[in-house]
C-alpha cells in the first residue's frame, strides 16, 4: 500500500513541468451585454457562435419555497401547466409551434426559483422568444389540463417511490427539514397537490410570475442588438411586483442537535440506500470555495476519500459522494452512497470515520493541491454550453453575485488553505450532529443499526 | 432539485439491455428544410493507421483550452458467452485498476490531480473509454490510456473488489429497480439465439464466477489496438498530438483479430410475452419489435417514425396515451442503432388506475394508424428539424464530437458518415416510413413484457 501511494506521487511529479506554464483562473466569457427593461426585467445577451443554436433562459422567483402553506407543490404545477395553453393557444399548438422548428421548451422549479429554459436553431430565435413570451406572459391554464396535471404528478409521486435512490434524496431533506418552506420535496405530496384548483394556481401564477426580479439570458449565435429588440418587444407588456410574501425563514434554526435515525421500509430491498448530513450555510457564504474544494476531498471525483474507501478499496458500492446544496436563505449538507444490506453498517461507518477524519486532521498540502488541480482543470467544461453559460449567468444574478465570479473561479479555488478547510470542515461538515437517514428492508438490516439511536421507522407506503 | 446529486458513475451507461449507447438520434444527423448553411463534405480530421493497426482520428476545436480522448474498443456483450455473461463491462471497470507503468489507483489518481475526468461505458456492440482535461495535459492522458492498452494488470485483488463493485451495480441498476428488470426480461424474451438477449452488466450467477483467468483471457483477444480506435479532439496542435500518438502506442503489439459474432437471429414466428412481478405503483408495458442492423437503409425511416411517435409533446404517442386518453404517465418509443438486428421498443407507465392492457391496445391503435394512412408532411418536417437541431445539440462539446466520430466508426466503419447520414434523413418520404411501420410492427414480430404490481 505504501510503496502504491510513493509511486503514485512520484508519477505526478514527473508531470508537473507540464502544468506548470498553464494559468489557471485564464477563463474568459463571451462577450455579455446587460439591460434592463422599464418593468424590473434584468435582460443578458451573450453572443456565443460556435454552433448554430441559441438557448433562452428565464428565470423567474416562483421556487417551491413560495408554496403557499397545505400547497406544496403548487409552484411546480404553475410551471408545468405555462405550455399547456396560453395566449388562446392549446397545449398542442404551443408544443407544435415549439417542435415543428426542432426546438425545445421546458419549465424547470426548483426551490428558490423556477427556469423557464428554451433552446433553438438560432435562426428561430424570434419565434422561439414569441412562443416563450406568450407562455410566460398570458397562460390560460385551460381547466381539463389543470386536471389532468395534477393527475398526472400524483401519479409521478407515487412512481417515485419505486425509486429507491430517489426516495431517499426527498425523504433525507423532508426529515432533515421539518416545516421550512424548503423541506418538502418540490413537487409536492400526494394529498397536497390532489387537492389543488385552477383558482390556486391561477393565484399562485398572478403573484409570483411577475417581471420584477426575474431574468433573462439569451446565449447563442446571435447578434446582441438585434436579440435585445426582440426581447424587448415580447417581454415590455409584461407587469407586476411580486405580491409580499414572508422572507424564507434563515435555515439555520433547523441543524439537528445529536443523532436521529430515520428509516423508511422497503421490504423487497436487497441493496440500502444511505444518506447522512446536516443543516448549512446559504448560497453567499464567503466560505463558498473552501466549501467546495474540502467537499471534493471529502466525495469528489474518483479519488475523493469516500469513493477511495468505500468503493476502490472494500468494493461495498458503485458510488460514493458527499455535496453541499447551497440555497438562498440556507443550505445542506449530505453524504451519499448505497451497498448491499449486509453491509449497511459496515457503510455507515467507514463514511462516519471519513467525515470525522476530515474534521480532526488538517488536509495535506499534497492533497489539497491535487483536489485544486481537479477542480480547477475540468472548470471549462462547466462553460461550454450554451445552456452551461445561461444557467450562470441566471442564478449567479439571481444571488446578487456578479458574472466575473466565472473568471475568479480558478485563482479563488487555488487560495483555498489547509486551515480553511479544516475550519469549515469543523463548522460544516457534522458526525455526531447529524441524520441518518436509510431506505432499506428494516427487518434484515435491524441488528445492524446498534449504537445510532432508536430509529424512527416508516413504511413505504405511509410516503407522500 | 435533488438534494445529492448522484454524478454519473463509471460505467453507468450499462443500466439495461437496450439503455446504452442506442440513443440513435441523438447521434445521428440530419438537415432542416430551412437549413441554410452548407453542409461540408468532409470533417475536417486527420486520419492515420499505426502499423500495429490502431486507427487514429484528429480533430483540431480551439473554443475551449480542453481536449476529449477518446479510446472505442470493439468489443461488447454480443462477445460473451452464457457463463462469462457481464466480462466486457467488468474489464471496463479492471482499466482503472492498474497497468505495468501506472499501477493500482493511480490512474485516477494521477488524473484527477492534473485537472482531468474519466469515465467509461460498455454495451452490446462497443467499449469506450474517455478522459476530459486542459489541453497541457494531452501527453499524460495518452500515457495512461496506451499503458493499459499494452499492459493491463488485473491485480488479483482489485479483481475480487471490483467485482464488488460491479455487483452494487447491478443490485442498483437491474436487481432494485422495476424499469431495470423489466429491460433485462425483454432482452432474454426476445432473442432466442444472438448475444443481445443476455444483459450488458452479466447474470448476476456469472458476476460470482469470473475468474481472473477469465479477464485475462479476453483481454487479451479484445484489448489490441487492431481492435481500437483513437479520437482526440479539442484544442491542440495535429502535428504535436500524432508525434505523441506514435510515441507511445507505437509499441503497443498488434493482436490476431478476434472472431465476429457468427450467430443471426432468426426470424420471430410468433408474439411472445412475459410478466415481472415486482412491489411497485403502477401497470407498466415494454413492447419490442425486431429491426434492422444500424448500416440497413431502413434505420432512417424507423428514427423519423421514432420522432414522430415520441419526441416532445406534440408526438402521436404524448397526444394519444397522456393527453387525450389520460391513460398513462409516460409514453416513449427508442429504435436502437445496433451492429446487428436490434429492437424497436416501446416504453409505457400506465396511470395507478388504468390497465397495462389499455396502454397496449392504445399503442397498437397508433402504430395501426400509421400502416395504414402513413404520417403527414407537416410530422415528417417536424421530425427532419428536431433530427437536424439535435445534431447540432450533440456538437456543442469536445467530447460530444469525439463520441460521436467514434460510435460513427463502430458503426459504419467510418466516421464521414456522419455527413452522409445528414442526406440519408433527408432523403426519408412519408411513404418510406408507412412502408417500415407495414413490415415491422407486426403482432408476430413483438415480445410484450407486463409488469404486474405487486404490494
Amino acid at each position: 500500500m505504501k510503496k502504491m501511494l510513493f509511486l503514485a506521487v512520484a508519477a505526478m511529479l514527473a508531470f508537473l513541468p507540464a502544468i506548470a506554464g498553464a494559468e489557471t483562473g485564464a477563463v474568459k466569457l463571451p462577450p455579455c451585454t446587460e439591460y434592463t427593461l422599464k418593468n424590473g426585467l434584468k435582460v443578458f445577451i451573450m453572443e456565443s457562435r460556435e454552433v448554430p443554436l441559441v438557448t433562452i433562459q428565464l428565470l423567474v422567483g416562483a421556487g417551491s419555497a413560495m408554496d403557499d402553506p397545505g400547497a406544496e407543490g403548487i409552484a411546480n404545477l404553475t410551471g408545468r401547466l405555462l405550455t399547456k395553453g396560453a395566449a388562446g393557444l392549446s397545449a398542442d399548438q404551443i408544443a407544435g409551434a415549439i417542435e415543428e422548428i426542432g426546438g425545445v421548451v421546458s419549465v424547470n422549479t426548483g426551490r428558490d426559483y423556477a427556469t423557464v429554459d428554451g433552446d433553438f436553431l438560432a435562426k428561430d430565435l424570434a419565434r422561439g422568444l414569441d412562443i416563450m413570451g406568450k407562455v410566460v406572459l398570458s397562460p390560460d391554464f385551460p381547466k381539463d389540463d389543470v386536471d389532468r396535471e395534477i393527475g398526472l404528478v400524483v401519479a409521478e409521486i407515487q412512481g417515485a417511490k419505486e425509486q429507491p435512490s430517489a426516495t431517499a434524496s426527498r425523504e433525507f431533506v423532508r426529515a432533515l427539514l421539518g416545516d421550512h418552506p424548503y423541506a418538502h420535496p418540490v413537487d409536492g405530496s400526494e394529498p397536497s397537490v390532489g387537492a389543488m384548483t385552477r383558482e390556486k394556481v391561477l393565484d399562485f401564477y398572478q403573484k409570483r410570475y411577475v417581471p420584477a426580479g426575474a431574468i433573462l439570458a439569451v446565449v447563442g449565435d446571435v447578434d446582441a442588438a438585434k436579440a435585445f429588440d426582440i426581447v424587448k418587444a415580447k417581454f415590455d407588456g409584461w407587469k407586476g411586483e411580486a405580491a409580499k410574501a414572508a422572507a424564507i425563514p434563515a435555515l439555520a434554526a433547523k441543524k439537528s442537535v445529536g443523532r436521529s435515525l430515520v428509516v423508511i421500509n422497503k421490504t423487497d430491498a436487497t441493496q440500502s440506500q444511505i444518506r447522512i448530513g446536516n443543516v448549512s450555510v446559504a448560497r453567499n457564504t464567503p466560505d463558498y470555495f473552501p466549501l467546495l474544494v474540502t467537499n471534493s476531498v471529502l466525495g469528489g471525483g474518483f479519488t475523493s476519500r469516500l469513493m477511495d474507501e468505500i468503493r476502490v478499496n472494500r468494493g461495498l458500492s458503485y458510488g460514493a459522494r458527499s455535496g453541499f446544496n447551497h440555497l438562498k436563505a440556507g443550505g445542506f449538507f449530505g453524504v451519499y452512497t448505497y451497498t448491499k444490506n449486509k453491509s449497511l453498517r459496515e457503510t455507515i461507518d467507514v463514511a462516519l470515520e471519513q467525515v470525522r477524519k476530515i474534521r480532526d486532521e488538517k488536509i495535506s498540502d499534497t492533497e489539497l493541491a491535487k483536489t485544486k488541480r481537479y477542480i480547477t482543470g475540468l472548470f471549462p467544461f462547466d462553460i461550454e454550453r450554451n445552456g452551461d453559460l445561461a444557467g450562470w449567468i441566471t442564478d449567479l444574478t439571481y444571488h446578487g453575485i456578479p458574472l466575473d465570479f466565472v473568471e475568479g473561479y480558478c485563482a479563488n479555488v487555488d487560495r483555498v488553505t489547509p486551515d480553511d478547510a479544516q475550519r469549515v470542515a469543523r463548522e460544516q461538515m457534522w458526525v455526531d450532529n447529524d441524520l441518518i437517514l436509510l431506505v432499506t428492508n428494516y427487518d434484515e438490516v435491524k441488528a445492524q443499526l446498534g449504537g445510532l439511536g432508536e430509529a424512527r421507522v416508516i413504511e413505504l407506503d405511509q410516503v407522500k | 432539485m435533488h438534494v445529492l446529486k448522484s454524478r454519473a458513475a463509471r460505467g453507468v451507461v450499462a443500466l439495461g439491455l437496450f439503455v446504452l449507447v442506442s440513443v440513435p438520434l441523438a447521434h445521428a444527423s440530419a438537415p432542416s428544410a430551412a437549413e441554410t448553411k452548407a453542409a461540408p463534405a468532409k470533417l475536417d480530421a486527420t486520419v492515420e493507421t499505426l502499423k500495429n493497426g490502431l486507427k487514429v482520428i484528429l480533430m483540431e476545436d480551439h473554443s475551449v483550452p480542453v481536449v476529449s480522448r477518446w479510446t472505442f474498443y470493439r468489443v461488447g456483450s454480443e462477445n460473451e458467452r452464457p457463463g462469462i455473461t457481464g466480462i466486457s463491462h467488468f474489464i471496463e471497470h479492471m482499466m482503472f485498476n492498474g497497468a505495468a507503468k501506472y499501477g493500482p489507483k493511480e490512474f485516477d489518481r494521477i488524473l484527477e490531480s492534473n485537472g482531468g475526468y474519466s469515465n467509461a461505458f460498455t454495451s452490446e456492440d462497443m467499449t469506450a473509454y474517455y478522459e476530459d482535461f486542459a489541453s497541457d495535459v494531452l501527453e499524460l492522458c495518452i500515457d495512461l490510456d496506451s499503458d493499459r492498452m499494452k499492459s493491463l494488470a488485473l491485480d488479483p485483488k482489485f479483481v475480487v473488489s471490483e467485482m464488488g463493485v460491479v455487483k452494487e451495480e447491478r443490485r442498483l441498476s437491474v436487481d432494485n429497480s422495476v424499469e431495470g428488470a423489466m429491460y433485462e426480461e425483454l432482452g432474454a424474451l426476445a432473442y432466442k439465439a444472438h448475444p443481445y438477449g443476455w444483459p450488458v452488466i452479466g447474470w448476476m450467477s456469472d458476476l460470482e464466477k469470473i475468474t481472473r483467468e477469465d479477464a485475462v483471457n479476453y483481454w487479451k483477444t479484445y484489448y489490441a489496438p487492431n481492435n481500437a480506435i483513437l479520437i482526440i479532439v479539442g484544442d491542440f496542435e495535429t502535428k504535436k498530438a500524432l508525434a505523441l500518438v506514435h510515441k507511445y502506442y507505437d509499441s503497443v503489439p498488434s493482436q490476431a483479430p478476434p472472431e465476429r459474432v457468427r450467430t443471426v437471429e432468426p426470424e420471430q414466428p410468433g408474439e411472445r410475452r412475459a410478466e415481472v412481478h415486482k412491489p411497485a405503483e403502477m401497470p407498466q408495458i415494454l413492447v419490442g419489435y425486431h429491426i434492422p442492423e444500424v448500416t440497413s437503409n431502413d434505420i432512417y425511416a424507423l428514427d423519423i417514425l421514432q420522432y414522430v411517435l415520441s419526441e416532445g409533446e406534440s408526438s402521436r404517442l404524448y397526444k394519444k396515451l397522456v393527453r387525450d386518453l389520460g391513460i398513462a404517465v409516460y409514453a416513449g418509443a427508442n429504435a436502437s442503432w445496433n451492429i446487428a438486428p436490434a429492437l424497436f421498443i416501446f416504453d409505457v407507465k400506465a396511470r395507478p388506475d388504468k390497465t397495462a392492457a389499455e396502454c397496449e391496445t392504445a399503442v397498437y391503435g397508433i402504430l395501426a394508424d400509421i400502416a395504414a394512412n402513413g404520417i403527414t408532411p407537416a410530422e415528417l418536417a417536424k421530425a427532419q428539424n428536431q433530427v437536424s437541431a439535435n445534431f447540432y445539440r450533440s456538437m456543442q462539446t469536445v467530447n460530444g464530437k469525439a463520441r460521436k466520430i467514434g460510435t460513427y466508426e463502430i458503426y459504419f466503419g467510418d466516421f464521414n458518415e456522419i455527413l452522409k447520414v445528414r442526406d440519408r434523413y433527408r432523403a426519408v418520404t412519408a411513404d418510406d416510413v408507412k412502408r417500415v411501420a407495414n413490415i415491422y410492427f407486426a403482432p408476430k414480430n413483438r415480445s410484450v413484457v407486463t409488469l404486474v404490481p405487486e404490494a
